[in-house]
């Protein structure tokens, strides 16, 4: 184990380490964690980062999600194309110099269950990994939390890129990001949302000059 | 007045079958058994009702039927237990490492764990306090399977809830203990109360116990006991009938985590400037802040000369009862040179380091000492990214706070996963309740 905690790479617990860490291949499986977040469309009207709170109140993501915690023996069953948020069970933290890919096994992949849509690591993160899972079979698939669900492949970085790409050493070196709660809270940041609500304001007044000298007709 | 009554009886019911889909800790299946229990009540008062069927109505069969009704409408209060008991508002795997923590004191007991505003511990049902009236037989069968005492402990959950004041569970452990040994421990505090009047010794016996109780939190709990207890105890509160003034509680339970683990604070560096943000005094202090003129000046200090002799009997009676729990010196200085640094990286205590194949799920005790040890020395060091800057700290602990549930989900799961062979799990039962149950409301209560 590496003595410096700065530098470890940290998945744990690992409940079965010779089954989890098999010699024959170059990942580490990660087990279903006991936090789910469930989809129910009926609490939403449309997911739009843009859309105006005022006249889209329904526009707030978490309100998409139903909050589960399932302890060990309990199960969830995923239907024909739902999609469910969940944690790994193993807490992860990546060192400065590594990454991570998030892949789900072919096991479940042939029943129809694919996970990790978003499936990089960056390094210095923390916490469990959020998993996006979504049953595209043709039958409901009941999961359990503690099965080894997906797969982690690890890269070494060069942090020396990275430094010819910004010119200076990166400052979030030796600080370490915690995961984000599953369900975001916005799709863009802060600033790329506040870019494209202008382009939008002013394609919205171009269309209603054009409107108003009758090259866009109204709807009926 | 008896189609009220039934019509509240059908009432309930669709109640208790609302709370039958709630899930709560598979560690205490008291809920499914509390549930029944309140079946059953109502079974026997559904009974009743029958049998006034065929009477004629008169003024007897009406203060019956009143009778019945309220014994119906007092199934709400009994559901209302539960309504804080369930999993949204006091985590799975926190109730399961509390449990051992009281099932080591008295395994015959059961325990409810509820979120509420205040830690208290109370007696929910006591087996002497049967129920003369139950007369149908599930009734009678759920007040046997309730069991002989059930404690429901009250901790802050929900919104509510941080991981920072869970040891101060362990002051409720020391409740526990008292219950279980009330007379062994009534004879150690009557000499205190020599010389005073029956009102006067009661409230010194009700101050003394809560001493004893505190000083078990830092027998149980180690330093984190005494930082979650000086944070809750924050502020100087007049004295009452219950309690004393909250600095000498604060302040006896640090010397007796000073003296103890010295040595485990002078290997790490702990200067006596780290201790500014904790306030305490000593007992030659505690005597001259003694309101002269206040009802309970007396009192007061008598207590605080009491103080090191009340600290050294709980002590002994929990080292004679509770060997097992104690936070020894030992522990704390292991438990900070393994896990102190990786916890600084993010890297929380849930298991021991070393081999993969070796590692062991760390103590509830340990976790939250290494956390309260960040939290009232190291929180600077913590090497975790906060957005804003202004409102570092909050954000810090906030982020302690979720480092410290993750190690205690993560340690418990390993538990789990390695006694699971044996055992059958009793999640399902907790889930889907088919037994009985019999209440009372709380007899003795205390509170931190």
């Amino acid at each position: 184990m590496e003595k410096d905690p700065a530098k470890r790479l940290v998945v744990a617990p690992l409940l079965e380490p010779t089954e989890q860490l098999s010699g024959t291949q170059a990942s580490i499986d990660v087990r279903l964690g006991c936090e789910f977040r469930l989809a129910s469309a009926a609490n939403i009207n449309v997911l739009d980062e843009l859309a105006d709170a005022q006249t889209n109140p329904f526009v707030d993501l978490p309100r998409l999600y139903n909050n589960l915690y399932v302890p060990l023996g309990g199960g969830v069953t995923i239907h024909p194309h739902q999609l469910v948020l969940a944690h790994t069970l193993e807490y992860i933290r990546l060192p400065q110099d590594l990454m991570a890919y998030v892949v789900g096994r072919s096991s479940f992949g042939r029943l129809g269950l694919i996970v990790a849509t978003a499936i990089g690591v960056h390094p210095n993160f923390y916490g469990p990994l959020t998993l996006e899972i979504r049953n595209l079979g043709e039958a409901p698939l009941r999961l359990y939390p503690g099965q080894t669900i997906a797969q982690l492949f690890f890269h070494t970085l060069d942090p020396i890129a990275e430094q010819r790409l910004w010119g200076e050493p990166d400052v979030r070196f030796g600080t370490f990001a915690p995961s984000n709660e599953p369900v975001p809270n916005r799709v863009s940041s802060k600033r790329t949302s506040s870019r494209l609500r202008a382009f939008r304001k002013r394609r919205d007044e171009a269309d209603s000059q054009l409107r108003a000298v009758g090259q866009i007709k109204e709807a009926p | 007045m008896e189609t009220t009554a039934r019509f509240y009886l059908e009432r309930m019911r669709l109640q208790i079958e609302r709370a039958k889909r709630s899930h709560f800790p598979g560690a205490s299946d008291v809920p499914a058994r509390w549930l029944a229990y309140i079946d059953g009540k109502l079974k026997t008062a559904e009974l009743g009702l029958n049998g006034l069927k065929d009477l004629p109505s008169d003024a007897r069969t009406d203060l019956q039927a009143e009778w019945l009704l309220t014994r119906i409408l007092s199934c709400d209060e009994d559901l209302d237990v539960l309504a804080r008991a369930d999993t949204t508002q006091v985590a799975d795997f926190v109730v399961t490492a509390l449990m051992r923590w009281f099932k080591a004191v008295d395994h015959t007991s059961e325990y409810l764990f509820t979120s509420d505003n205040v830690f208290e511990v109370s007696q929910l049902f006591e087996d002497n306090l049967q129920e003369a009236e139950a007369t149908h037989p599930d009734h009678i069968e759920a007040i046997r399977r309730l069991g002989k005492t059930v404690y429901r402990i009250r901790m802050p959950g929900g919104a509510l809830g941080t991981a920072l004041h869970v040891p101060l569970v362990a002051h409720e452990v020391g409740h526990v203990l008292i219950f279980a040994f009330l007379e062994e421990i009534e004879s150690e505090i009557a000499p205190f109360c020599a010389e005073l009047g029956e009102e006067q010794a009661e409230i010194l016996t009700n101050w003394i116990v809560e001493i004893v109780a505190d000083t078990i939190c830092g027998f149980v709990a180690g330093p984190a006991g005494f930082f979650a207890l000086h944070e809750k105890l924050r502020g100087n509160n007049v004295p009452d009938e219950n309690y004393p003034q909250n600095y000498v509680r604060t302040s006896s339970l640090a010397y007796f985590v000073h003296r103890k683990y010295k040595s485990v604070f002078a290997a790490n560096k702990v200067r006596k400037a780290d201790w500014k943000d904790w306030a305490i005094r000593s007992d030659a202090d505690l005597l001259t802040e003694i309101e002269e003129h206040s009802d309970y000046a007396n009192l007061s200090r008598r207590l605080i000369e009491a103080l090191p002799q009340i600290r050294d009997i709980a002590s002994k009676f929990a080292r004679i009862h509770i060997p097992d729990l104690e936070y020894l010196p030992a522990r704390y200085a292991a438990d900070l040179e393994m896990h102190l640094e990786s916890f600084l990286f993010a890297i929380p205590p849930f298991e021991t380091d070393g081999d993969l194949r070796s590692r062991k799920p760390t103590e509830l005790a340990s976790i939250l000492n290494v956390a309260w040890f960040i939290a009232a020395f190291r929180l600077d060091k913590l090497r975790i990214k906060v957005a804003d800057v202004a409102d570092k700290k909050g954000k810090l602990l906030v982020a302690l706070d979720q480092l410290i549930l993750k190690a205690i989900e993560l340690s418990e799961l390993r538990r789990q996963w390695e006694d699971d062979d044996e055992r059958p799990s009793t999640q399902e039962t907790a889930r889907t309740p088919d037994g009985e149950g019999s209440g009372k409301t709380s007899r003795r209560r205390t509170s931190a």
